[in-house]
């Protein structure tokens, strides 16, 4: 049980009704990583964190949590969750709600540890319902915590955070890895991702794109964008740019690259009258299309 | 820690509160004359023994019984007895079950009058709908009712004071059958009566007869039918009622009414007590039989002594015997009623009395206890009581002496049980006898005054206490000449006779009477704006009806002067009540009196 | 303890009966609380029966008799403790399922029967409270006198009343959303408390009433209140067996609806 690996999934598809929220996601999750789900919305990271936890029942493949069925009562006593708008009943206490919580749990942390290191002891007399949106997110981290679970599943924690509360954050999540937790979180940060994680997994519309350690990951991803307007034409173009997508309508040229200097260099000298160009530094949102262009070539 | 300390100081002060609660003080006798000789019997839990014990349907000799929550619990002749409850042997007695009048009219004191001589339960067969509510919560026996009974618009039975649903035709049948249900009626009294000779009087006609059987039917009534004809007994009985609630004695009952009746399972309630009284041949004699007087109340003295008009009549008390007769012979079940309080009956004595009156028509005696016990239950639905058997009610009545040989055992009361609960009984008022002075003086409303001379004095009276709405305040004032007291309030509608004004209690208690015969008329001052001030005098031998005079006030004061023989009816050796009181008009009045004074 | 033990799965994990217990006694510390903290819950469930309890027994005369007093409490009572457990499940499950906190819980190690029966027993200590005030108003100003033991039955049955409630709470709630379920609950309380003959005597309603009202379980409840306060003597054997009935019914009726999946449908 111990050399169990935390979560593996094999080839799981989630349908709801026509539209196929997952389809055969397969990843591993062992013990002491921390493994970042990137991906737009939409893409089906929470119907994977629903899987996981047995609230969602997959039509295909399979899901298993340190061997045992998801949404088990074993599974769960060695899960803990932080769900996206979780509305908790805004009449109890802070400390309240954490020691609630730790009385579901075999070995707790005390609750007072739990909101140390979730950064919320100053609250801890206060009501739920009236802390603010991080607050509220760093309690359910509290929450999550607070049963010192053996895996950990965060869905875009650090929404609304500040950045103290942030770093407060991470570095409670980075202990509990190298204590030997399971974590995995999705996250909209592509720098979080970079920064905590062993392993990113990029899912877009129900499918794994890629899943290696982050600085592959970056390097396929980082690189610059690069338009400019060329009396070159589609073959010269394929020629040039050999390996490179790029996309030409109208004399105008926009290409993704990550040695935009050695292509740039290529270019002038088969076409000194090369104009408009401009080059910059690619957003996550343009690395995901680009892999998702990359996917569908 | 903590938390189990705040669970155990939570768990003590409730325990505490728990404690604190109030319990039920212990049943006091409620009459203040409780009889001593009747040896207090032993309370809800018990077993009772007897020489003899009729059960409503056989006899058991000896016979037990063990009541356990007010419920019988076992009945036998020969079991053993449980160790936990006390035995109570009651030697050369006979054990019944409590008795069940089948058709009463209850007002009054009407439930504990009948209670005290050990009918425990009474069906009243056509009364206001708003009295019975109240008489429900009242003590005493317990009272079923048929509420206000159909009957044509101004026919019998609309002369009491209160107005029934209205029945023109058999297109209302349907909204009368609704009304008297919602009202909570327990079944349906149809009144068939169109006089005698040449009295006679609006009645309903058959068809309507009919229509109000199936009205009744369709709302789960049993309708029953007041009938004092042959051919208005086959209308009833044709048009489906359950029974009839009198005798006819117009003309012998026919072969056809009884074979309908028998071939329908139809009852009859005969009320030969009530025939006999009409037949001015009252057959209950209080004054020399120990067992009734000493227990009677004003109210049941007042109805005995009370009489139809008219001359003897043997043949009608003949006709009737002789027709209960043929219905028994073929087979009908007869029910006991008395139809107390008419002249010459009483609630709860007049039972016993029909219950001889039915053994001359030729009942046995177990068909005549029958009567009054297991078959008005059965057939007015009542499942719970009637008989001594398991689960059923422990009302029981135990007498001296053995019914067979002598039926006016049943007066020989020795012990009365209402669902378990021993009954006190309540001994009559006896004229108070406080002398009177003779001045005669009966107020005296300077404010430095008590207000009266002698007895228990003035109070507001109105009539609330019957059901209805009027309000009255009193209220004294005066000058250096003359002192008054002022009534002021306003007759609203909700009673029958409503009234509103003040009363004067000669005795030392309410309602008792004085003898005031040393007096010959009433003198007395009032004023107020032009309106009727009606004077009233109660007495025992009116009932609960008083007798009155009428005199007309103005807005200055004036003297008036009445004498007490012209309260017909009332005897002045026994006067418990004076009464002026505006009504039976409605609306707001206001009245003096002063210098009241009997010489 | 025993069904507790059977849902836990045979491996790896130990049931630890005590662990269970603990988070029993703070989930219903945590029912408890929000119960009371909310007010729009606790003001109409308490002051409602004990402020119409104290209409109709000390302002207006009613209750004339001791039976009719004792009755006048029962009925209010049974009024009284039917709502928290109603509206427990009814409005609070519906609107926990709403606003996502059910599915949090969902996903912690806490069988959902515990989660159950703490929300029942949060209902029941409500319930305990709303006879303790509804039995001091009796006491002092409603002239109620009962035997020792009359009253504590009637309590217990006040208290075990929240079960039948409960479970009728819980089929509204794992159907309605919690706006729906605010107002048809609300109709449902009132309207069977009116139609089980709790406020007037039922011999004052139409006939089509008197015959609706045996549908009722407060009707039920009410019974066995009147026989708990000696007021009637019968078997409870009937009343008991119906309103066993009905809660199995309504929890076989919320089933489904509890395991829809997730969210809106």
């Amino acid at each position: 049980m111990s050399n169990q690996p935390a979560v593996v999934i094999e080839g799981l598809g989630v349908q709801y009704r026509a539209v196929k929220a997952l389809d055969g996601v397969s990843l591993t999750l062992e013990a002491g990583k921390l493994l970042a789900l990137l991906g737009p919305n939409g893409a089906g990271k929470t119907t994977l964190l629903s899987a996981m936890l047995g609230l969602v029942k997959p039509n295909r493949g399979s899901l298993a949590l340190f061997g045992q069925r998801p949404g088990s009562l074993a599974a769960r006593s060695l899960t803990g969750v932080m769900l996206q708008n979780s509305g908790v009943p805004e009449l109890l206490s802070v400390a309240e709600l954490v020691e609630l919580f730790a009385s579901y749990h075999l070995d707790p942390m005390t609750p007072d540890q739990a909101m140390t290191r979730a950064g919320i002891e100053a609250l801890a007399r206060r009501r739920f319902g009236s802390l603010s949106g991080g607050q509220k997110q760093q309690v359910l981290f509290a929450l999550a915590i607070v049963g010192r679970p053996r895996l950990l599943l965060l869905d875009e924690p650090s929404n609304g955070m500040d950045l103290q509360a942030r770093a407060r954050l991470w570095q409670t999540v980075q202990s509990l890895r190298d204590a030997g937790t399971a974590v995995l979180l999705t996250t909209h940060y592509i720098e979080e991702a970079d920064r905590l994680a062993d392993e990113v997994v990029l899912l877009d519309r129900g499918r794994v794109l890629a899943s290696d350690a982050p600085a592959q990951i970056k390097s396929r991803l980082s690189g610059s964008e690069m338009r400019f307007a060329t009396r070159l034409d589609q073959v010269a173009l394929s020629e040039l740019l050999a390996g490179t997508d790029f996309e030409l309508s109208g004399g105008r040229c926009r290409l993704l690259s990550t040695q935009p200097e050695r292509l740039l260099a290529r270019l002038l000298h088969a076409d000194p009258d090369l104009a408009e160009l401009e080059v910059r530094p690619t957003s996550l949102e343009d690395a995901l299309s680009a892999l998702t262009l990359e996917q569908a070539a | 820690m903590k938390p189990m300390i705040t669970v155990a100081a939570i768990l003590v002060a409730l325990a505490l509160g728990w404690l604190l609660l109030p319990v039920p003080e212990v049943n006091s006798p409620a009459g203040a004359h409780a009889d001593d000789a009747v040896t207090a019997p032993p309370a809800s839990d018990f077993t009772l023994r007897a020489e003899r014990m009729f059960t409503g349907s056989k006899w058991l000799i000896p016979g037990l019984v063990e009541v356990r929550d007010g419920q019988i619990s076992r009945v036998g002749s020969d079991f053993e007895p449980a160790a936990d409850l006390p035995l109570l042997d009651l030697g050369d007695r006979t054990l019944l079950p409590g008795l069940i009048d089948a058709h009463v009219h209850a007002f009054g004191t009407a439930l504990v009058d009948a209670l005290n001589f050990g009918v425990t339960t009474v069906l009243d067969q056509a009364n206001d709908s708003a009295l019975i509510e109240t008489l429900r919560q009242a003590a005493g026996a317990q009272l079923f009712a048929s509420g206000p009974p159909a009957t044509a618009p101004g026919g019998h039975g609309t002369q009491y004071g209160y107005t029934p649903p209205p029945v023109t035709g058999p297109a209302d049948a349907a909204d009368f059958a609704r009304t008297i249900e919602e009202a909570g009626s327990d079944w349906m009294k149809i009144i068939i009566e169109r006089g005698m000779g040449n009295w006679r009087m609006p009645s309903l006609d058959r068809d309507t007869v009919a229509a109000l059987v199936t009205a009744a039917e369709q709302v789960g009534l049993k309708p029953v039918a007041h009938v004092s004809e042959l051919e208005t007994a086959h209308w009833a009985i044709a048009a489906g009622a359950h029974g009839l609630v009198h005798i006819f004695a117009d003309q012998p009952a026919d072969d056809a009414l009884l074979a309908l009746m028998v071939a329908d399972h139809r009852f009859i309630v005969p009320t030969l007590v009530v025939m006999e009284s009409v037949a001015g041949m009252v057959g209950t004699d209080i004054e020399n039989d120990d067992r009734i007087g000493p227990w009677l109340s004003a109210e049941q003295r007042g109805s005995l002594a009370q009489r139809w008009p008219g001359p003897r009549n043997p043949v009608l008390r003949q006709r009737v015997l002789e027709n209960v007769r043929a219905m028994h012979a073929a087979g009908i079940p007869i029910l006991a009623g008395s139809d107390a309080p008419n002249p010459g009956t009483a609630h709860g004595l007049s039972l016993h009395r029909e219950l001889a009156l039915l053994i001359e028509a030729g009942l046995s005696t177990s068909e005549a206890l029958a009567a009054a016990t297991a078959l008005p239950a059965r057939h007015f639905g009542l499942d719970d009581r009637g008989l001594l058997e398991p689960g059923r009610r422990a009302d029981l009545l135990v007498i001296d002496g053995d019914p067979r040989e002598d039926i006016s055992a049943t007066l020989d009361i020795h012990a009365i049980w209402q669902a378990g609960q021993p009954v006190a009984r309540v001994q009559a008022d006896t004229v108070d006898s406080a002398p009177v002075p003779a001045h005669g003086r009966l107020s005296d409303f300077r404010p430095e005054a008590a207000g009266a001379e002698f007895g228990l004095g003035w109070e507001p009276t109105d009539d609330q206490m019957a059901g209805g709405n009027s309000v009255v305040e009193m209220q004294s004032g005066g000058d250096e000449n003359l002192a008054w007291v002022r009534l002021r309030g306003e007759i609203r509608s909700g009673f029958g006779w409503p009234w509103a004004g003040a009363m004067f209690s000669p005795g030392s208690t309410p309602m008792t009477p004085v003898d005031l015969s040393g007096f010959s008329t009433l003198h007395f001052k009032a004023r107020g704006e032009p309106a009727e001030l009606r004077v009233m005098v109660f007495s025992p031998a009116l009932g609960a009806m008083p007798a009155t005079q009428t005199v007309s006030t103005r807005s200055e004061w004036q003297s008036f002067e009445l004498k007490l023989s012209g309260f017909a009816g009332a005897d002045p050796a026994a006067i418990s009540g004076l009464v002026f009181v505006a009504g039976p008009g409605l609306g707001e009045f206001a009245f003096d009196l002063a210098e009241v004074r009997l010489e | 303890m025993n069904t507790m033990t059977e849902i836990l799965p045979r491996s790896g994990f130990q049931a630890s009966s005590r662990r269970l217990a603990r988070a029993l006694a703070f989930e219903t510390l945590a029912e408890w609380r929000n119960l009371v903290r909310m007010p729009a819950f606790s003001v109409p469930t308490l002051l409602f029966p004990v402020g119409f309890y104290t209409m109709f027994a000390v302002v207006l005369p009613f209750a004339n008799t001791p039976e009719a007093a004792a009755t006048l409490l029962v009925n209010f009572t049974i009024f009284g403790v039917f709502g928290p457990g109603l509206f427990a499940f009814g409005v609070g499950l519906a609107s926990d399922r709403d606003q996502g906190w059910l599915r949090l819980k969902q996903a912690c190690p806490l069988p959902v029967p515990v989660m159950m029966l703490a929300r029942t027993l949060g209902a029941m200590i409500f319930a305990l409270v709303v006879v303790v005030a509804l039995f001091a108003v009796a006491a002092t100003l409603g002239g109620v006198r009962l035997e020792r033991g009359a009253w504590a039955l009637l309590a217990l049955v006040g208290v075990l009343a929240v079960i039948p409630a409960s479970a009728l709470g819980l089929a509204f709630g794992a159907w309605l959303n919690a706006r729906a379920a605010m107002a048809i609950v609300n109709i449902a309380y009132l309207g069977s408390a009116v139609l089980s003959g709790l406020w007037f005597p039922l011999q004052m309603m139409p006939s089509a009433i008197q015959s609706i009202a045996p549908a009722m379980p407060p009707y039920h409840l009410a019974e066995l209140g009147r026989q708990a306060a000696g007021i009637e003597a019968a078997s409870p054997a009937c009343p008991v067996f119906w309103l066993l009935c009905v809660t199995i019914l309504a929890v076989a009726l919320a089933m489904p609806g509890l395991r829809r999946p997730e969210g809106k449908s």
